[in-house]
């Protein structure tokens, strides 16, 4: 006479005859962080965190680059940042509107001055953006204003909304710039522009000034 | 001739033989759930938890309550500054909600902090006092390779054409990494002892965990 050995999901019985089967033992991902949830899955159950998580979609990140201090910005211009050589590091669902127009210092297919997110990817999601700008000051006494706005950079200041308070830029200090929207279905265009500037000139980022620049957005929502 | 009865998960055959187990034992479960909880695992049992506190917000490190203690008790002790030298900040109780992150620390002064693979936004600051006009840049690192654009800070910025002095960044991290900050450039820092308590009175790092 022989027995087939019992197992339970692939688990034998131990000495004392029990096999035992706890909820690890049919989850299909296991459980293996604190606040994990149990969570049904396609294929079974699983235990995934039930901390929130948001994507990062843009971000600059270089050190030094190529820039000519004889381009100098005006009021209601779109701030400019290179971007052929890979200064950007982050990109996602972004599409670059290359510096051009009457808007803009230069206009170059390297430099960048405006951002078209996604209509698809960022449908009624909400996003944060950031920006220090470096925008060099050609004389010591100079500060100027610069926002977040949403609109075609290729369009005069007045045809675009904010996004978020104004940043005060000096010599010595600036602000970070904030800004927020939340995506409308449609693809939809934001910029950096200068509200305004005190007599002076400030120029395009050149060499390693570039070091301070930082360019992010992600979603929150 | 006798038979051991088995038993599943502790449950004995009914007088039908069969073995009705739950989905989760309630050994497994702390507390007894209500209607519309779920289920959230807290290291050591199934917890009950209601949908509206489910969320649990964003994984997130946040260093620096503006705490007093003098530089000069930090790894970097009573010296001098140099490039590239490392950071340290203060912080008694730093809160760590990122799962599986951990931040090393000796005495509350912080001197890394090791992220698991994934996508994180960086926020860094500090203040540094000076023998004289000068300035400081600051980045996070990840040995000697700068992941983050540079906070400035010091009465003489003018070389960096006005920055702010937050260092921040989208850092993606294909494995665990430890992350330091290190001095970038410099201008007349002053001495750790001359520091006193500036750095830590005034020291943050905020991370927020992304994808």
């Amino acid at each position: 006479m022989s027995y087939k050995t019992l197992k339970v999901n692939s688990t034998a019985p131990d000495s004392s005859n029990n096999i035992s089967i706890d909820s690890t033992n049919l989850l299909d991902a296991g459980r293996s962080a604190v606040n994990c949830v149990l969570r049904k899955t396609a294929t079974g159950w699983g235990s995934n965190s039930c901390l929130k998580a948001y994507s990062g979609h843009l971000n600059f990140n270089e050190d030094s680059h190529a820039g000519n201090t004889a381009y100098r910005y005006d009021v209601g211009d779109n701030y400019i940042s290179r971007y052929a050589g890979g200064e950007y590091n982050l990109q996602d669902s972004i599409t670059f509107i290359n510096s051009s127009g009457s808007y803009v210092p230069i206009g170059s297919s390297s430099w960048v001055m405006g951002y078209t997110f996604s209509g698809s990817a960022f449908s009624g999601k909400t996003v944060i953006l950031k920006a220090v700008i470096a925008a060099i000051h050609m004389s010591p006494t100079i500060d100027y204003d610069f926002q977040w706005r949403l609109g075609n950079p290729s369009n005069a200041l007045n045809t675009t909304t904010p996004l978020g308070p104004l940043a005060k830029c000096l010599t010595q200090y600036s602000s970070v710039a904030y800004g927020i929207f939340t995506g409308s279905g449609s693809d939809q265009t934001v910029s950096i522009r200068f509200i305004n500037k005190t007599s002076g000139s400030i120029a395009i980022t050149s060499g390693a000034i570039a070091s301070i620049q930082s360019i992010t957005a992600k979603i929150i929502e | 001739m006798s038979h051991n009865k088995i038993t599943v998960a502790g449950q004995q055959p009914d007088v039908n033989g069969s073995i009705t187990v739950p989905f989760v034992s309630t050994d497994e479960i702390t507390g007894t759930p209500a209607t519309d909880d779920y289920l959230k695992w807290n290291g050591t049992f199934w917890e009950p938890t209601a949908n509206a506190s489910l969320t649990t917000g964003v994984g997130h490190i946040f260093i620096g309550q503006g705490e007093s203690d003098n530089y000069s008790n930090s790894p970097h002790g009573t010296g001098s500054f140099s490039a590239l030298d490392q950071i340290y900040f203060y912080d008694s109780s730093p809160v760590n909600t990122i799962t599986g992150a951990t931040i090393t620390s000796s005495s509350s002064w912080i001197s890394s902090i090791t992220l698991p693979a994934g996508d994180y936004f960086i926020n860094a600051k500090t203040l540094f006092e000076f023998s004289a006009t000068g300035y400081c840049t600051y980045s996070a690192y990840n040995g000697s390779t700068k992941l983050t654009p540079s906070g400035v800070v010091g009465e003489s910025r003018s070389l960096y054409s006005g920055s702010s002095d937050i260092a921040m960044g989208i850092i993606q991290l294909a494995s665990s990494t430890a992350i330091t900050f290190k001095i970038d450039a410099l201008s007349n820092v002053d001495t750790g002892t001359a520091q006193s308590s500036t750095p830590s009175q005034h020291n943050l790092i905020y991370i927020e965990k992304l994808s």
